[in-house]
């Protein structure tokens, strides 16, 4: 009876340890919290909105009057992810829907709340939309969906395009 | 998740084989202490000379006393993650015969810190319950357990994330800041299934399977303790947790036992 013992206890203590996860090495939650706008066109005649995919959308922040590296160039999309400032309370960014046309400036004001993701990813901002300025070169009507900012699987804003 | 359902499984199998194997010598068991019965009963026997059929009552004492022992899984746990400083005592005494009273008692230290943040967190617990044991005794003084146990947890924790950073790649530049200490108490269910094994005289053994299920909420909006005391995980609703134990029962009583006599035999009487 004891030999059954004596092979249970160690096979056990090895199992045990196996059967446990170190959660400060994994960050498998998405660390981003990004805000997404969608790209759709204007409502038709029998009021029915599409998507659209615009050909050559050219995104970047514009920060203390100087332009940030792109986050999109002359790429085809149908959305966009934009990346708040954790370290502001406003985010400016430049978008040109296409390469000909006349670029439009979005201004995001927002408040900001820190939140614990997880033991391994640590801390990320929560952003609270306060209020959005666009300018509509391109852009023919904006559309609210939701104004917290806590994923980046929501579609936080809607633009709708004319053409 | 599938290493954790690999592992009950594995678990239960061994758990099955063991229970097997403690099950087939029972058999044995009770012309083993039939005649000891019988001489306790003797003397019954000689005050009530009127009784004219054998009575069937007997008394026994099984060992009893209070079990004291150390969770060397905890050893192990700081070794793989070194930010569980862990300590578990724990202890039992046998109220009857197959029922235990039993407590578990200690304290954890998490001291942890990477590119984000540093954490630290303190705190104390203790569990009581009761165990019961399910194995058949080959022999009166048989000490080896197959049990099953439910228990009450309660810890206490203080923690405090003295610096944590937020960074952003695009925009550059780091946010830092700190949470102050807080106090946070955790409440939890923990169900127990285990072996105990006596190796040497009085000495044991023993590994036990625990799902511990947390009763109260323990994150805020700000922040989720990494261990709780006791508990576990502090990000999880529900813990399953394994405890290897060596302990040492100090004999300091005995339980008494009475055995009644069938009711099945008592009904033949009559009809002679």
């Amino acid at each position: 009876m004891k030999t059954i013992y004596q092979i249970l206890l160690p096979c056990l203590l090895l199992a045990g340890i196996v059967a446990c996860e170190n959660e400060t090495k994994i960050c498998d939650q998405t660390l981003r919290t990004e805000l997404r706008i969608a790209f759709k066109k204007k409502p038709d005649n029998f009021n029915r909105i599409r998507d659209t995919v615009l050909p050559k959308v050219t995104l970047f922040a514009i920060d203390q009057g100087k332009n940030r590296d792109s986050i999109f160039k002359k790429a085809p999309l149908s959305s966009v992810f934009l990346p708040l400032s954790p370290v502001a309370d406003s985010s400016i960014f430049f978008l040109q829907v296409d390469s000909t046309a006349v670029p439009d400036t979005l201004t995001f004001r927002y408040t900001r709340s820190k939140h614990f993701i997880s033991p391994g990813c640590g801390f990320g901002t929560y952003f609270f939309l306060d209020t959005m300025l666009a300018t509509k070169h391109r852009i023919d009507s904006i559309a609210f969906n939701s104004k917290s900012v806590i994923n980046s699987n929501d579609t936080h804003l809607t633009f709708f395009f004319a053409e | 998740m599938i290493r954790i359902l690999l592992f009950s499984l594995l678990s239960s199998i061994l758990t099955g084989i063991t229970v097997q194997a403690q099950n087939k010598p029972a058999v044995i068991k009770d012309t083993l202490h039939k005649p000891a019965a019988d001489t306790l009963r003797k003397k019954g026997i000689d005050t009530t000379a009127t009784a004219a059929v054998k009575a069937k009552d007997s008394t026994y004492f099984l060992p009893g006393g209070i079990r004291v022992g150390v969770d060397l899984s905890r050893i192990i746990t700081a070794i793989y993650y070194p930010y569980r400083k862990e300590f578990t005592a724990v202890a039992d005494v046998r109220l009857k015969s197959d029922l235990y009273g039993a407590v578990e008692a200690g304290y954890t230290n998490t001291p942890y810190s990477d590119d984000n943040y540093t954490y630290k967190g303190s705190g104390v617990f203790i569990t009581l319950g009761v165990d019961y044991n399910f194995m058949k005794r080959l022999y009166p003084s048989e000490k080896n357990m197959f049990y099953g146990g439910i228990r009450y947890g309660f810890s206490h924790l203080t923690y405090e994330v003295p610096s944590y950073k937020i960074t952003s790649p695009y925009w550059g530049g780091n946010l830092t800041g700190s949470v102050p200490k807080t106090n946070v108490n955790a409440h939890w269910v923990e169900l127990v299934l285990g072996l105990k094994a006596e190796v040497l005289k009085n000495f044991f053994l023993g590994w036990s399977l625990r799902e511990r299920i947390l009763l109260n909420n323990i994150k805020t909006d700000e922040f989720t303790p990494l261990v709780m005391p006791g508990f576990g995980s502090g990000s999880k609703k529900s813990i399953f947790d394994m405890q290897y134990t060596v302990s040492y029962v100090f004999p300091l009583y005995k339980i008494k036992v009475h055995v009644k006599e069938k009711k099945e035999k008592e009904k033949k009487i009559p009809k002679r």
